[in-house]
């Protein structure tokens, strides 16, 4: 049992850890291909590529292994220069990292990895393949020749093990003395470094690599190893070259990227679930302290009243503490962007350059999931139909290349995302005749509609701007679906266009999807809260003001009419007669309006959104709960839902 | 296999006369029923959701999900927290009497006459404990067997 719990654990670990080297091999690839003769790229993906591969070997999964391994072949030729990176290697390359996405996949969903023997006989193929040119001039210097069956056979003989020590470790030589005698355990060690040597003479160093020969009872001496004091992690990695040359690697990235190689020490993986936990615990002792705190203000006692303020100040500074480590920067979503755009062009035959400004932004981690699938929708957009072909381009006098720029950047409470391209921009005039020739408009309205209002029509399901078509598809399919994505996290999203510049989709997002502002409310002698998002504004009316439309009741503000919802009804509730005055919240989602009559309105706050249970998750009129300073639940209205049925 | 494993824990309660037992290993906590608040459009048998510890614990009634009449109000509820595979479930009983051990040899198949259709599905056994019989319900299947997600306004 519960070493079935740590296997998830490493499993976890080397998905998380896979995917992040995957986009970094992803990113690389696209940068190769712009500079091909950019060294430190290929060496950047042969780490990540060789770190990969000693992962999946450490976790016995041979078929991510052995792919890695041919993949990891392939950059060496590269870095050695026998291979340009570009054309067929390029895809080699692509098809490769594909692969092993797959596969990563594949394991966090606890699924069997696929067969991939014919991949990877391709993989091997494209290495024996002789090159057009040789790049010898660029030869690695340091490269050594190792026939290829040995390097198999050092695969399969050895495993190494890099234990990093913690920055504040003092005596490093004695722990890693230590650290060695424990592993001599467990099994046998065939060479370490720092040597011997090295460690008596207590030269200062943070990672001790061992090479041992593997055995059943590693694991367990890894586990001793990384819970001793100064130790902060402990890697595997199969070697499958000379010891030397890896070091020499590991030293270069030291050396070239040292600034964010120091980084890595002082941070913590923590799961996301952790987070949440640690979120609901904070909510609990924002209760405790205002329970407090009226227990001071009955007893009038001072001594208790200052401890209980102090204790107020703290729980603020915590519960803003945990939102902030919540946050995840842009970047995280915004690095596979340039792999997509470049595959996307490609396959269009157009050329591409995607610039990226304000990665480094933190959202809320929920935020930034559900961010990631409108922009991708919103990239395609430009590509498919906003940048034109090289030769049209080059016809009106633009650049070759076409260029898509992301923007993000904060704005007060907001976050903008902009996402323009130099596109052909979007043709007010073929809107017009789509919106006459389906009906949405009549001519005179179409006519007089401005240009706001047509560019709104994009955004409706099924609307398609068929004469800017360049395959099957309108500028029109799938806004409908960003922009519900966009609404759904309690954003807004425009567009601006000029014929023959290009086109702006701005949108903006929230920080957060863990705090909302929310109006609190009673119905039937319950609070609710409603985000404040969705609320236009709070109006009374007199009795007198309802009237009724094919026995529905409507009451009109400022001349629009609107449906009266009583929540009453709507949630089943026995109503109480109607006194002189009738409470109700005018509210808004996506196009409709309502006023929703409910009993009273008790003020505004942030709360703190929590999920319901699996169960309560499809009824309709609630998207959620929050706990109210008095410990009792207040569940949020889903006015989505309420207007649509 | 040695006499422990042939005894199981179960935690004894009561639906109004009857006593009924879940299997330890799926109860998470005891709790006793406080302030909930009503899912008006959610299935018959939810009572409704109760803050524990900061999260939002679904309550499910269950003299409403077997059918049974309301209990008396004078009742100390209690609440037996359930450790489902998404999420803990809290289960609204009458009163829970103890956490008995059982062994294996004290269970038999619930007869069928008793347990007819739907019910077959969740009721495991009948222990015979101390002069009682005590049905032993799997609380996850009961839960999965809660297909009635919604019922309509005013449909209780």
């Amino acid at each position: 049992m519960a070493k079935e719990l740590d296997m998830n654990k490493y499993r976890k670990l080397f998905v998380s850890e896979s995917k992040e080297f995957l986009n970094q091999m992803n990113d690389s690839m696209v940068q190769l291909e712009d500079k091909p003769e950019d060294r430190e790229l290929v060496d950047q993906m042969f780490r990540a590529c060789h770190s990969i591969k000693g992962m999946a070997g450490m976790m016995n999964m041979k078929t991510v292994q052995e792919t890695a391994h041919a993949l990891e072949d392939i950059l060496g030729m590269v870095r050695d220069g026998k291979r340009e990176p570009t054309g067929e290697i390029a895809d080699a390359i692509y098809k490769g990292v594909d692969a092993l996405e797959a596969m990563v996949v594949a394991v966090e969903s606890g699924q069997e990895v696929p067969d991939a023997t014919p991949l990877i006989s391709e993989l091997r193929a494209a290495t024996s393949e002789p090159s057009p040119k040789p790049r010898k001039k660029t030869k690695a210097p340091e490269s050594m020749e190792r026939p290829a069956k040995t390097q198999k056979q050092a695969d399969q003989d050895t495993l190494s093990l890099v234990v990093k020590l913690g920055r504040r470790c003092s005596l490093p030589a004695a722990r890693a003395v230590v650290i060695l005698k424990e592993l001599a355990k467990a099994s046998e060690i065939v060479s370490h470094s720092p040597t011997d040597d090295d460690i008596e003479k207590e030269i200062a160093f943070e990672e001790l690599a061992v090479t041992l020969t593997p055995g059943s009872k590693i694991e367990e001496a890894m586990k001793r190893v990384a819970a001793m004091v100064d130790v902060d992690e402990v890697r595997f990695g199969r070697t499958s070259e000379s010891r030397d040359r890896w070091q020499r690697l590991a030293r270069k990235e030291s050396t070239t990227t040292a600034p964010t190689d120091l980084a890595p020490a002082q941070t913590v993986r923590v799961g996301m679930d952790k987070l949440d936990d640690l979120l609901d615990n904070v909510g609990e002792l924002v209760i405790g302290r205002s329970r407090l705190l009226q227990k001071a203000t009955i007893n009038d006692d001072y001594e208790l009243l200052e401890i209980s303020s102090l204790i107020d100040k703290l729980t603020s500074d915590i519960q803003s503490r945990v939102l902030e480590i919540r946050m995840i920067p842009l970047d995280l979503v915004m690095s596979r962007f340039p792999r997509m755009v470049r595959d996307i062009s490609k396959g269009q035959g157009k050329e591409v350059e995607l610039v990226v400004e304000g990665g480094s932004i933190e959202l809320d981690r929920t935020v930034v999931d559900l961010i990631a699938e409108p922009m991708m929708h919103l990239l395609r957009n430009c590509i498919d139909h906003g940048i034109e072909t090289v030769e049209e381009r080059t016809r009106v006098g633009k650049r070759p290349k076409g260029l898509i720029r992301i923007v993000a950047s904060k704005q007060q409470d907001h976050v903008l995302i902009e996402v323009s391209d130099d596109g052909k921009g979007i043709d007010l005039d073929s809107i017009k005749e789509i919106a006459v020739s389906k009906g949405v408009m009549t001519k005179e309205q179409a006519d007089a509609a401005l240009g706001r209002e047509l560019m709104d029509l994009l955004f409706k399901p099924g609307f398609s701007t068929k004469s800017e078509v360049t395959d099957i598809s309108g500028r029109g399919v799938g806004l409908d679906v960003v922009r519900r994505n966009v609404e759904n996290l309690g954003g807004t999203i425009i567009v601006n266009t000029s014929k023959g510049a290009g086109t702006t989709f701005s949108m903006w997002l929230p920080f957060t999807l863990a705090i909302i502002e929310a109006m609190l409310i009673s119905i039937a002698d319950q609070i609710y809260a409603v985000p404040m998002s969705t609320i236009v504004e709070s109006h009374r009316y007199l009795p007198s003001e309802v009237k009724t439309i094919r026995s529905r009741e409507v009451v009109q503000l400022r001349g629009e009419v609107l449906p009266l919802i009583s929540m009453h009804q709507f949630f089943g509730v026995e109503s109480r007669p109607r006194s002189d005055k009738i409470n109700t919240l005018v509210v808004q989602s996506r196009d409709r309006r309502a006023a929703l009559e409910v009993d009273d309105l008790l003020g505004h706050q942030q709360i703190v959104v929590k999920s319901l249970d699996l169960r309560l998750r499809r009824v309709k009129g609630i998207s959620g709960g929050t706990i109210l300073g008095s410990g009792s639940i207040a569940l949020i209205l889903d006015v989505d839902s309420i207007l649509g049925g | 296999m040695s006499a422990a494993a042939d005894i199981r824990q179960y935690v004894v309660f009561k639906l109004g006369e009857e006593q009924y037992g879940f299997d330890v290993e799926n109860v998470r906590e005891i709790h006793n029923f406080e302030e909930v608040a009503k899912v008006h459009r959610a299935a018959n048998h939810i009572e409704g959701v109760m803050n524990l510890r900061g999260k939002l614990l679904t309550v499910v009634n269950l003299r409403r999900r077997f059918q049974m009449e309301p209990a008396p109000s004078d009742l100390a509820q209690k609440i037996v927290v359930i450790e489902a595979p998404d999420a803990p479930v809290g289960f609204l009983v009458d009163e829970v009497v103890e956490v008995a051990r059982i062994p294996d040899a004290s269970l038999e198949k619930p007869p069928a006459y008793v347990t007819s259709g739907i019910e077959a599905e969740y009721v495991t056994n009948i222990a015979k404990h101390e002069d009682r019989l005590i049905t032993i319900v799997n609380p996850v299947r009961i839960l999965e067997l809660s297909t009635d997600e919604e019922s309509a306004p005013g449909g209780r």
